[in-house]
């Protein structure tokens, strides 16, 4: 089943184009790595699916379980089950991570036409959850991202991730400042979470985190375009090689 | 108009000295009459007196104010109480009406060896040494006319005293009730706060208003904290639209006492807190913390002082406001280390949202530090909410109002947290999410 559908996606920031016609599909059950060097636009794809409106959209289409995504506000297509785990989780001093589930949750299900959720089959679900990505209780019960170290902050992300059963995910770097022992808790929690009905994006810098969640598909996006594709080997051979030769392949199709 | 209060005031004074004059001791008469002279020379303040510059005290002229003897007032119109009290099972009240001491509606529970509340009209006559050395002699009628004013018509209030050694943990809530039914009353209250070395006290303040004709109420409340006194001094503003407060608080601190305020102005057209502590030995400790949450046309100008005279004191200050619709806020904080006050620590911190483009704050920073070795700090911020951790909720599929309710509360989670007494936390929680509700917020009962 199709999730996602990019085609020829171009976006400018500051009239600067940053993304020059990307192609992709995720469908249900896979997982996709996005790859690639600093400033190749690996963020801004990210956030541009999740609906941050400071990007210009010049061409191109973007559809989410057959609907235009484009068009949803940011609000709509978490919702809708579209879920970005931050490259820098925002720090909310005064909201505490369990309120701020409590209260994401609700809306959701009242999206979805369900009563609240129960107060004790909430504390339950979180409980589980939690222990999913290994987070002590008290941590849930203390302001969002608060004092936490990076590595908490993205398993945080994780957490909410895992609260909220996103269809279509998308992992903004959730590997980097982690230690090997964080990035096992991150991929396992993915892994976990990972089913028939459901998608990753994870973009990553390295090939450290496919060691641990592997994917289906790896894409290189080099100069806002998806220059190369292929199955999980892919990314062995990058780690090996760099992306050099990326660039000259590139290079010498121009 | 101006010229009709000045001389109403003018005649006023004359009716009261006579009453009083051999009534009251007779030094205390003196001050009374200096502190009258001085209003008069001073007079009502206007938008050129640098203290007074944002604030529109025009209300002063506008409205018919009169100041009222003690037969005149209608205590007949305050019949029960119960709609103004806070749930706390073991408070002592203390209840002021027009600003008079209420011993029908007052309920002590303590032991009066540990701690004397009472009138202070009382209190003058019985306590005459203890209230000569304290009363007018901190707050000063000598620049501020609002202090003026009051000190020459001192007639009542609340005494307390409490003993040294005691921890008195149940909080004393002084209740300011004022009539208004048939006139528009100036009425002022003078308190005199006593804490003994070693003795812990809490006291939270709350008004309301009988009568539809508007009321200003001009306090003055002294505080004397003895060595090593802990007091905490709550005030919580929710007031209606016709009734204007210009609030007077001065504390005199001796060694390694406490003095921690919490002050929420929450609702009100003019409400303005001068509020004054001053270091008077080594070791003290000034924690003066604010919350102003307001929207329609409401004002609120929270004015402090904090006085660094002694070496090895701390201050810590933050005020944080919420401004909505056409509100508007002030916010001027003085801290003056004197050029002995070595070793001194002062934080001072105000922060602001503002949630309208008509929303008006003006705040202002004043550090004047004449000592060479000290630690002091201040900053002002003002903005929208933020908006990173907008697109974080709104990302979480949390709408943009409930995302914005659950920010501004949080916002406004750190002062109110500061609360130390159940009721009273629970109680401005209630004011505060009171303006959530609104916006369909649920959580506020997580708050």
């Amino acid at each position: 089943m199709e999730l996602l559908k990019i085609e020829n996606l171009k976006v400018n920031i500051n009239k600067k184009p940053i993304l020059n016609g990307i192609n992709l599909t995720i469908n249900a059950g896979e997982i996709h790595a996005m790859m690639g060097p600093n400033g190749s636009g690996k963020s801004t794809l990210a956030s541009v699916l999740s609906g941050r409106t400071e990007f210009e959209v010049t061409e191109g289409k973007v559809s989410y379980l057959g609907k235009n995504l484009l068009e949803m506000p940011a609000v709509d297509r978490a919702k809708e089950g579209i879920f970005l785990a931050f490259q820098y989780p925002v720090e909310i001093s005064g909201v505490t991570t369990a309120n701020f589930m409590k209260t994401a949750l609700n809306e959701k299900r009242k999206h979805l036409g369900l009563e609240p959720i129960d107060a004790m089959d909430f504390l339950q679900m979180m409980k589980e959850k939690a222990a999913l990505v290994e987070i002590k209780n008290d941590f849930l019960h203390r302001s969002v991202n608060e004092g936490f170290s990076g590595g908490e902050k993205k398993r945080n992300e994780v957490f909410q991730m895992a609260m909220l059963e996103p269809r279509l995910a998308v992992l903004d770097e959730t590997d980097s400042g982690l230690d090997i022992d964080a990035l096992k808790i991150v991929a396992n929690g993915v892994n976990r979470l990972q089913s028939k009905d459901n998608g990753f994006l994870v973009i990553t810098h390295y090939q450290r985190l496919l060691d641990y969640i592997v994917p289906d598909f790896v894409h290189v996006l080099y100069q806002g375009r998806i220059a190369k594709s292929g199955p999980k080997e892919l990314a062995l051979e990058l780690e090996e090689k760099g992306y050099d030769w990326i660039k000259k392949e590139v290079a010498s199709q121009m | 108009m101006k010229k009709d209060l000045m001389n109403k005031i003018n005649s006023s004074f004359l009716d009261f000295s006579k009453k009083v004059n051999g009534k009251y001791p007779k030094k205390f008469n003196e001050i009374r009459k200096n502190a009258f002279k001085n209003f008069n020379s001073l007079g009502f303040p206007t938008r050129a007196d640098e203290e007074w510059k944002y604030a529109d005290t025009s209300f002063i002229h506008k409205n018919d104010f009169a100041i009222f003897l003690d037969e005149e007032i209608d205590y007949q119109a305050v019949s029960d109480i119960s709609d103004f009290l806070i749930n706390g099972n073991n408070t002592n009240i203390v209840v002021l009406i027009n600003g008079r001491f209420s011993e029908k509606f007052s309920k002590i529970n303590i032991e009066a060896e540990k701690i004397k509340i009472g009138s202070l009209t009382e209190a003058l006559n019985y306590k005459a040494a203890t209230i000569d050395k304290h009363l007018a002699r901190y707050a000063s009628f000598e620049k501020d006319p609002f202090v003026a004013l009051n000190t020459a018509f001192v007639t009542d209030g609340c005494y307390i005293r409490a003993a040294e050694g005691v921890i008195i943990e149940n909080p004393i809530h002084i209740l300011y009730i004022n009539t208004a039914i048939e006139n528009a009353p100036i009425v002022q209250p003078r308190n005199l706060i006593i804490v003994g070395e070693c003795s812990q006290l809490k006291i939270y303040e709350t008004y309301h208003t009988v009568g539809t004709k508007p009321v200003f109420q001009n306090a003055v409340t002294e505080i004397f904290l003895k060595r090593f006194a802990n007091f905490e001094h709550y005030k919580v503003q929710h007031n209606n639209s016709n009734t204007y407060y210009i609030d007077t608080t001065q504390v005199r601190q001796k060694r390694a006492s406490i003095y921690t305020s919490n002050t929420f102005s929450l609702k009100g057209s003019f409400q303005r807190n001068t509020h004054n502590a001053y270091h008077d030995d080594e070791l003290c400790q000034s924690n003066f913390y604010g919350m102003y949450y307001l929207e329609g046309t409401d004002f609120a100008d929270n004015h402090t002082l904090i006085e660094h005279a002694k070496a090895n004191c701390t201050s810590n200050e933050l005020y944080k406001g919420i401004i909505d619709d056409k509100a508007n806020a002030v916010f001027n904080g003085k801290i003056y280390v004197y050029k002995d006050a070595q070793q001194t620590s002062a934080y001072q911190s105000n922060k602001n949202i503002l949630l309208s483009n008509d929303a008006v704050i003006n705040t202002k920073p004043q550090l004047e530090i004449f000592a060479d070795d000290v630690k002091c700090s201040h900053g002002a911020t003002c903005g929208n909410l933020d908006k990173e951790q907008l697109f974080y909720l709104l990302s979480r599929g949390i709408s943009e109002e409930k995302a914005k309710s659950l920010l501004l509360n949080a916002f406004a989670s750190e002062i109110v947290e500061k609360v130390s007494i159940a009721e009273l936390r629970d109680y401005v929680k209630k004011l505060v999410c009171k303006r959530f509700e609104t916006e369909g917020i649920y959580f506020c009962e997580g708050m």
